[in-house]
């Protein structure tokens, strides 16, 4: 009860401030022009992906007459997608590539990366719904509460307010609640405004669903800094250091520590270099099948194995044509070989994303960071999972050629010619992104840890104020 | 007197906690920029060395099979394979050559585009190919921006230099000291006057001493660290210039705080994002999506202008034969494509263009509003001086693409000619193969331009504001 009267009181106090009024106008306009910068992100990326995609199924499905394997190395493109939440959140969107070429023998890597058709500057970052909530609106907390303890003391009424009894978890009770309204104030309103622009573009039940996941982040988030800036506030014994102090804070976990731990992991688990990772792939393709070069030692050796198990003494003579095996055989060792080196670079990116997370200690922004751009789809995880399906798909199209020279050429022609029929019927690419479930796995540490901090900053914060000192 | 008061401000500082703790802060964070910028280079020294050894066996390799091979003492059936053969060693492939790029010098000053930039540029039949160690860089890593010496100087300089000037005279005011500094036989102006100037150099001092060693670790040369000191101490001068703005508005330490990181946030957090919003509005970059399709397209067009097109090459070389696509031997087929290779590219050269305009427009629009706030004239200048910005990397792929064109006319006149290579030619081959300096862009004198006008209406209630005025300040 005397927790509400506090609350009361703190949020009649922060009201009534000019200070309060000034940061809440500066923070909507800023959300608001957020929005507006990034409303039609998502709609206008799809429809140029969406279209990119359907000429690009055109072209394979009208491509001129010619042989199977022509068509292989042809070959398609495939357009990384767009998700409705990404307008929130770019997350690292600009800086993976969004278009793959599909073709026999090679996995590409995707091309185009946005930024790279911008300037310098934009690497400084833009203003989007996720960079007002994550970076600026905990300096809005900072810049209501920082005098919420320290003036009081300064005052003299945290003397008179401990001296009438009040203890001090209910004075740390209230004062949260207090500022908690306040932040809820805004920030409600501003994650209704967010789901405006989700609901222009019509987005399904389940990105309702991230959104509401991504928006219990934010406020958990949020709810940190409360506690933080009340910790510092009781701890200080002027404002004007616990200003200072929170600024100092503020300016660690949001701008230095992303910053430094992401490149404290890039020089713990390096990548490797565009050279070492070529000669790696290139030593391991070697040394198998090429479905190129019939005199590669294991292609030769697959030769005498397949002859033998036929009971043929010339591969003319087996019952399928052995350019499509061998191409076939070719291709497996060669995505084989392809999919480990990549599996191999994504455990390095894990590695580099573990230090990140076990780094949540010094940042909870780098949190809020991971799980927002999960949930928006704009991770490494999604963007690898988009790999993923369209390496399979490469696979299973490259599969459905090999195997129609196979079966149905004879060997050694490669003057047969498949039309445009055939290639109309070859699968088609259609790729979802991953389900809401399994986005939930994954965010969940991230989110637990989050809400940790939350639940930690409170018990910190009560502990602190147990020991608060009235002068 | 000035003397005197720079003895005092020396001794006020070194004597405040906080002040050594703000100078230890900026300080780690200064050499943490310069051992990133070291790692870096360090890292793209290591890849371009790579390249350049890979590139070096190759050559070596196939110069003593083509040896061998006209000297009779090997035989090579697969002309794809043969190293003697222009076709298959400059263009194929397998072949082509790799045109190294050798790191920015300033690279460790102002990443800027350089970790996005490819370490070599391939030269192959379809054109160049970029060779980039970023291909297998953690983009979540990109995407959060480097640690380097310019976002110390542009992000966290100004807090340094705020921490310790926004209280300045409003301190002496709340500690009663005011009184005892007035009561002094000398005017008010010129302790005002002396006193901001005693505190700037004591501040640009420390500056520099934690910049330039840094710095010159960084592997930054002393040119480009006298031009980026020069740089740091007059943005640090503004930053300075603004907080002594605040105290004249005669307010407590706290109201002086908070309006100079207000300021701070707008300028160097808030203007950068805005400017790329923006500019996102007002000229929209297109995806590139649709690039390659519309390559893809203006090939089939072009597959069908193909016949057409060919009547003009054997036109003009009467000499050769034109035979149907099924007696064609390989080389008569290259010889055509290698005619119809800059026909090709003109062909595509309007889709390049519409991309590279609209993204050329959409960069041009950012650096004119990087006068919105001197933090980005800085980084507009910074990364300009390291030649990592965005004019650097264009003009060093123009230079890359003259020397594939060099490369391919070399290759195509030698497979024209049906000439074997030898020795001397794999010699002329390697002087082609030498590592491409990058470019920096041309300097531009925006950055000073605009530095003066910041700088002058900073200044300008100090230089407007009346004796009276001043001294109530104080």
């Amino acid at each position: 009860m005397k927790a509400i009267i506090i609350a009361r009181q703190e949020l009649r106090s922060i009201f009534r401030e000019r200070r309060f009024q000034a940061a809440a106008a500066i923070l909507s306009i800023l959300f608001a022009l957020s929005v507006f910068g990034a409303w039609d992100y998502y709609a206008s990326n799809e429809k140029q992906h969406a279209e990119a995609a359907r000429t690009a199924r055109a072209h394979w499905d009208n491509q001129e007459d010619k042989n199977p394997h022509s068509a292989a190395h042809y070959g398609t493109f495939v357009f990384k997608p767009v998700y409705p939440l990404s307008f929130f959140d770019r997350g690292i969107d600009a800086f993976t590539g969004n278009t793959l070429f599909l073709e026999g023998h090679v996995m590409h890597e995707a091309k185009h990366r946005a930024v790279a058709d911008r300037s310098e500057l934009s690497r400084l970052g833009a203003l989007t719904p996720a960079f007002v909530l994550g970076i600026l609106f905990p300096l809005f907390i900072i810049v209501l509460g920082f005098g919420s303890i320290a003036s009081e003391r300064e005052s003299g009424n945290l003397r008179i307010l401990l001296a009438q009894g009040l203890r001090p978890a209910d004075l740390f009770f209230g004062k949260t609640l207090g500022l908690g309204v306040v932040v809820l104030s805004l920030a409600l309103p501003f994650l209704l405004l967010g789901g405006l622009g989700l609901a222009a573009p019509g987005a399904g039940a389940e990105d309702w669903q991230r959104y509401g996941l991504m928006s219990a982040g934010y406020l958990i988030y949020l709810g940190c800094f409360i506690h933080l800036t009340l910790i510092v506030s009781a701890f200080a014994q002027r404002a004007n250091v616990a200003l200072v102090a929170l600024l100092g804070i503020w300016i660690a976990m949001c701008l230095i520590s992303p910053k430094a731990v992401a490149d404290f992991a890039a020089w713990s688990h390096p990548t490797p270099s565009w050279q070492a990772y070529q000669e790696a792939l290139q030593y391991d393709l070697k040394n198998g099948v090429d479905g190129h070069d019939p005199s590669a030692e294991y292609s030769k050796k697959l030769e005498e194995e397949t002859l033998k198990k036929h009971g043929v003494s010339t591969v003319d003579s087996l019952p399928f044509n052995w350019d499509g095996f061998i191409m076939q055989k070719g291709e497996e060792h060669e995505t084989y070989v392809f999919q480990k080196h990549k599996d191999a670079l994504l455990a390095i990116y894990q590695q580099q994303q573990n230090l990140l997370e076990a780094s949540a200690l010094l940042s909870p922004y780098l949190l809020v960071n991971l799980s927002s751009q999960r949930l928006a789809g704009t991770d490494v995880h999604t963007f690898h999972n988009f790999l993923a399906a369209a390496e399979k798909y490469r696979v299973a199209l490259v599969g459905e050629l090999n195997n129609d020279l196979m079966l149905n050429f004879k060997y050694g022609d490669w003057d047969g010619k498949r039309d445009k029929a055939f290639f109309a019927s070859n699968k088609k690419f259609e790729y979802r992104g991953p389900a809401f479930r399994e986005v939930w796995q994954i965010s969940r540490p991230a989110m637990a840890l989050l809400f940790g901090w939350y639940l930690l900053s409170g018990l910190l914060g009560l502990f602190v104020f147990q020991r608060i000192k009235p002068i | 007197m000035f003397l005197l008061q720079l003895q005092y401000e020396w001794k006020h500082l070194s004597r405040n906690g906080a002040a050594w703790l703000l100078l230890l802060f900026l300080g780690g964070a200064m050499v943490f920029g310069a051992y990133n910028g070291r790692q870096r280079a360090a890292r793209q020294k290591q890849a371009v060395q790579a390249l350049k050894t890979a590139q070096d066996e190759k050559f070596a390799a196939l110069e003593a099979e083509a040896d061998s091979i006209v000297k009779g003492l090997k035989k090579m059936e697969q002309w794809w394979l043969d190293p003697t053969n222009p076709l298959t060693v400059g263009l194929l492939r397998k072949g082509g050559g790799t045109l190294v790029i050798e790191p920015a010098p300033g690279q460790a000053l102002a990443v800027g585009m350089s970790d996005l930039q490819p370490e070599a540029y391939a030269m192959l039949f379809g054109g160049g190919a970029a060779r980039g160690s970023s291909d297998y860089d953690n983009p979540a890593r990109l995407a959060l921006g480097a640690f380097d010496l310019a976002f110390v100087i542009v992000y966290l300089l100004p807090l340094f230099v705020i921490a310790l000037t926004y209280n300045l005279l409003s301190a002496e005011r709340e500690q009663g000291t005011l009184t005892l500094l007035l009561s002094q036989p000398v005017q008010g102006r010129r302790i005002f006057v002396s006193k901001m100037l005693a505190r700037f150099v004591v501040l640009s001092l420390m500056a520099t001493l934690l910049f330039v060693p840094s710095a010159i670790w960084a592997g930054i040369g002393a040119g480009l660290t006298a031009q980026a000191t020069g740089a740091t101490l007059l943005y640090g001068f503004f930053w300075f210039l603004m907080a002594l703005a605040v105290n004249m508005l005669q307010q407590n330490s706290a109201f002086n705080a908070l309006a100079c990181i207000g300021a701070w946030l707008l300028l160097v957090v808030v203007m950068p994002a805005l400017v790329n919003m923006l500019a996102e509005k007002v000229h929209p970059v297109p995806s590139r999506a649709g690039y390659e399709n519309a390559l893809r397209t203006a090939d089939i067009e072009f597959e069908k202008m193909k016949p057409a097109i060919l009547d003009t090459f054997y036109d003009a070389n009467p000499a050769l034969e034109r035979k149907p696509d099924d007696a064609k031997s390989p080389r008569d087929w290259w010889l055509e494509e290698l005619y119809l290779l800059d026909i090709r590219k003109a062909h595509v050269a309007d889709i390049k263009a519409l991309y590279e305009d609209k993204s050329q427009s959409h960069a041009d629009f950012a650096r004119k509003l990087t006068v919105l706030s001197p933090a980005l004239v800085l980084h507009d200048y910074l990364t300009g001086l390291a030649g990592t910005n965005r004019d650097a990397q264009l003009a060093t792929q123009e230079v890359l693409e003259s020397k594939a064109q060099t490369w391919l006319d070399w290759f195509a006149a030698k497979y024209a000619a049906d000439a074997k290579l030898q020795a001397a030619d794999y010699a002329a081959i390697r002087s082609m193969l030498e590592p491409v300096q990058p470019k920096q862009s041309e300097g531009s004198s925006n950055g000073l331009l605009w530095s003066v006008i910041y700088l002058t209406l900073m200044a300008l209630p100090l230089i407007l504001g009346r004796r009276r005025q001043m001294m109530a300040a104080i």
